[in-house]
């Protein structure tokens, strides 16, 4: 069940490039990744730049991350963290 | 954008007379399920690849299978390509980018990306030299060489498809879902369990786990995979409304079990590999005790083979008590 967060490329340094998300700063390898540049979002896992992700898809793995988070806070109408989703029913 | 924890596997250890007295080895997680519980089916479906974007191929079929035999259709055991891609793209994951720094080696960066290009275009036999090539030869030496003591009676968990585990486990519970058992006890999962008819010794090296991902790599790089190897799914009814489904992930069994009223998810349990191997009562707990504790860094680099041998899918923390 390997959870991981979007997280924005930030500056580029040889094979490493500083990252930030979800309140993180990190310093990740994005080597197997291929051109990378400020700007690009990524998704980490266990500290490793794993895939380049598409603003699209970004920002719906961080709504459901914001959903799942809310879910744990005990809240049950998680309708408005999944907009695209609820207007498919 | 708030942070969010995505879990931690913590072992704390307890010294007395220059060895580990105690260890206690702990999975905390968000409960994904949580998130699930409420949606529609449809819904789930979606949401399901977004909470797992990396093993997202195995979990949206563990879903969509589940979801299915919910409705009353089976899926005998077969290997999805899909999810076995993955698989296989996570063993050299592990083998060409994590394994080297084990052992105190560069990681083989390159490598590891032409040879995931060669598993997406299916170009086995690209892979297959690579397997065989001296650096490799020269890795899989070092691995071994590097391996200390063997663990204790490892405890396999069985080949289960969706059907045969209903005999074991005829439903899901929460509880199980964070501490599962196979006959009361705490069992391994993984290449190693998969391979399991293959392995003569009842004592393990934390070597075995590595070569028995690389199997997984040379059977598909030598077209010998068997259905039961990584990536094989199977799906089967419960009871009316109720599906089960069972994936075998990089890291071992994953299962998902959905009950529906109507179109409308009520109860949504998923046991993951992770839990079956870090057990409070498995293998890694069993390897520790007992350990030469007088060098604390030593020991650390210890935890850390082992840890890396069993393959969490979240971060790993050491306590000393």
């Amino acid at each position: 069940m390997c959870l991981g967060i979007p997280m924005q490329v930030v500056e580029v340094g040889g094979v490493f490039a500083w990252c930030e998300g979800r309140g993180r700063r990190e310093r990740l390898n994005i080597l197997w990744l291929g051109e990378t540049s400020p700007g690009d979002l990524v998704y980490v896992v266990l500290g490793q730049a794993r895939e380049k992700l598409t603003v699209q898809r970004a920002a719906e793995i961080n709504l459901a991350l914001d959903g799942l988070a809310a879910a744990l806070q005990g809240e049950t109408n998680l309708d408005a963290y999944f907009p695209d989703l609820t207007t498919h029913q | 954008m708030p942070n969010f924890d995505t879990g931690c596997v913590r072992v704390r250890l307890t010294c007395a007379d220059d060895l580990v007295s105690a260890v206690q080895v702990g999975s905390e997680r968000p409960d994904v399920a949580l998130a699930l519980r409420g949606h529609t089916a449809d819904q789930a479906l979606q949401l399901v690849p977004l909470l797992f974007a990396l093993c997202g191929e195995a979990q949206a079929r563990a879903g969509i299978l589940a979801l299915a035999a919910a409705r009353g259709e089976e899926c005998v055991p077969r290997l999805d390509p899909s999810v076995q891609c993955e698989v296989l793209r996570e063993h050299l994951w592990h083998w060409l980018l994590d394994l080297p720094p084990l052992l105190g080696e560069k990681a083989l960066q390159h490598e590891f990306v032409t040879a995931a290009g060669w598993i997406e275009e299916g170009r086995r036999d690209e892979l297959h030299a690579l397997l065989a090539s001296p650096r490799i030869a020269a890795l899989r030496l070092r691995l071994q060489q590097a391996d200390e003591s063997p663990s204790p009676q490892p405890r396999l968990l069985p080949p289960f498809d969706a059907r045969s585990s209903l005999a074991e486990w005829p439903r899901l519970t929460a509880g199980f879902c964070r501490l599962p058992d196979w006959c009361g006890n705490a069992a391994e999962t993984g290449a190693i369990a998969r391979q399991q008819q293959r392995i003569e010794n009842s004592t393990l090296l934390l070597s075995a786990r590595w070569l028995a991902r690389f199997d997984e790599l040379l059977d598909w790089a030598t077209d010998d995979e068997q259905v039961g190897a990584g990536g094989a799914v199977s799906a089967t009814p419960v009871a009316p409304g109720i599906g089960r489904s069972l994936v075998e992930t990089a890291r071992g069994l994953l299962m998902h079990e959905v009950v529906l009223d109507g179109e409308r998810i009520t109860d949504y349990m998923i046991v993951a590999p992770t839990e079956w191997n870090f057990h409070p009562q498995g293998m890694l707990a069993n390897h520790l005790l007992g350990q030469e504790a007088r060098n604390r860094d030593a020991l650390q680099q210890r935890v850390r083979h082992a840890v890396a041998a069993l393959d969490p899918c979240v971060r790993w923390e050491l306590e000393w008590v």
